[in-house]
């Protein structure tokens, strides 16, 4: 292992420990959905960085985790598109986009 | 100077996430999510997925988040952007984080991982093969989920679906007050 930081495998792995963390904490204490969606969106990146880094480490590259990264870009994004959409059909509605004040499904 | 590169783009793409998390201004949350994006995608390049460092451009910068930004413009009606969700205070939540990322960052010393030098070279090619042997399924099915996806968007926000659901809400309203 060579003792430069950008190629030991650690660093990214936590650098994906506190992207991922700060994504969590977004989604925990947000209110407002469009914050929860962002905090969804660094979760995901936090995980396709941890795919690549453990496909790059290895004695040959293992392309796999490059596809399951593309495959993460994707999901996010259609993701992205759907929760908008409801987001705004909700906003349409009651003119709030806080997550309390859709509780219609509440028993 | 690799070194110092990539110091300067690990801190970015942290400090976007934390700007992301701890902004009170939606607008600010939003561009630190873009530093973080734009900073993720350098570190792809760090690790030699060039095709990956591409599509996380294309896709989410050029993508998703002006989707976002546009989502923001169009419901800035709504007032109070950040107001902290009540069934879970500050300190509980970062209670939470702390230990998870402890825990994390502690299995990944104690895990004994072996680790070999990274060898840099093309990627795209490689890719391609695996999408389209080991992977034909997958990306037949993602096909079909994009169509779904641009399907259900457009139906959930076609105009008189929208204009049936708040007439329905202005109806069950009127029946709660009549009720009383």
């Amino acid at each position: 292992m060579t003792s430069l930081l950008s190629e030991n495998p650690n660093s990214y792995l936590i650098i994906s420990v506190l992207i991922f963390s700060a994504g969590m904490f977004t989604v925990l204490t947000r209110k407002n959905i469009l914050a929860i969606i962002m905090g969804i969106e660094l979760m995901l990146n936090a995980s396709a960085l941890n795919f690549i880094t453990f496909s790059f480490f290895r004695k040959s590259t293992l392309y796999s985790g490059h596809v399951f990264a593309i495959l993460i870009i994707v999901l996010a994004a259609a993701e992205a598109v759907v929760a908008l959409a409801i987001l705004l059909a909700i906003f349409q509605q009651r003119k709030s986009v806080m997550t309390d004040d859709i509780s219609d499904m509440k028993g | 100077m690799k070194d110092a590169i990539f110091i300067l783009v690990a801190v970015f793409a942290v400090g976007g996430a934390l700007l992301t998390a701890a902004s009170q201004s939606i607008i600010n949350a939003a561009l630190g999510l873009l530093l973080s994006l734009i900073s993720i995608a350098a570190l792809y390049i760090f690790q030699s997925a060039d095709f990956v460092a591409i599509s996380q451009i294309l896709v989410y910068v050029g993508g998703v988040m002006v989707l976002l930004l546009f989502s923001i413009m169009l419901s800035s009606g709504s007032t109070d952007f950040f107001k902290n969700n009540p069934a879970m205070k500050v300190f509980p939540a970062l209670l939470i984080v702390v230990v998870f990322a402890g825990l994390a960052i502690y299995a990944l010393f104690s895990a004994n991982l072996t680790f070999y030098p990274g060898q840099y070279g093309p990627s795209t090619r490689e890719i391609g093969n695996l999408f389209l042997k080991d992977y034909i399924l997958v990306f037949e099915l993602v096909s079909v989920l994009i169509v779904v996806m641009l399907v259900g968007a457009g139906v959930m926000l076609r105009k008189e679906l929208v204009r049936k659901a708040v007439a329905s809400d202005g109806d069950s309203k009127d029946e709660k007050e009549n009720k009383k």
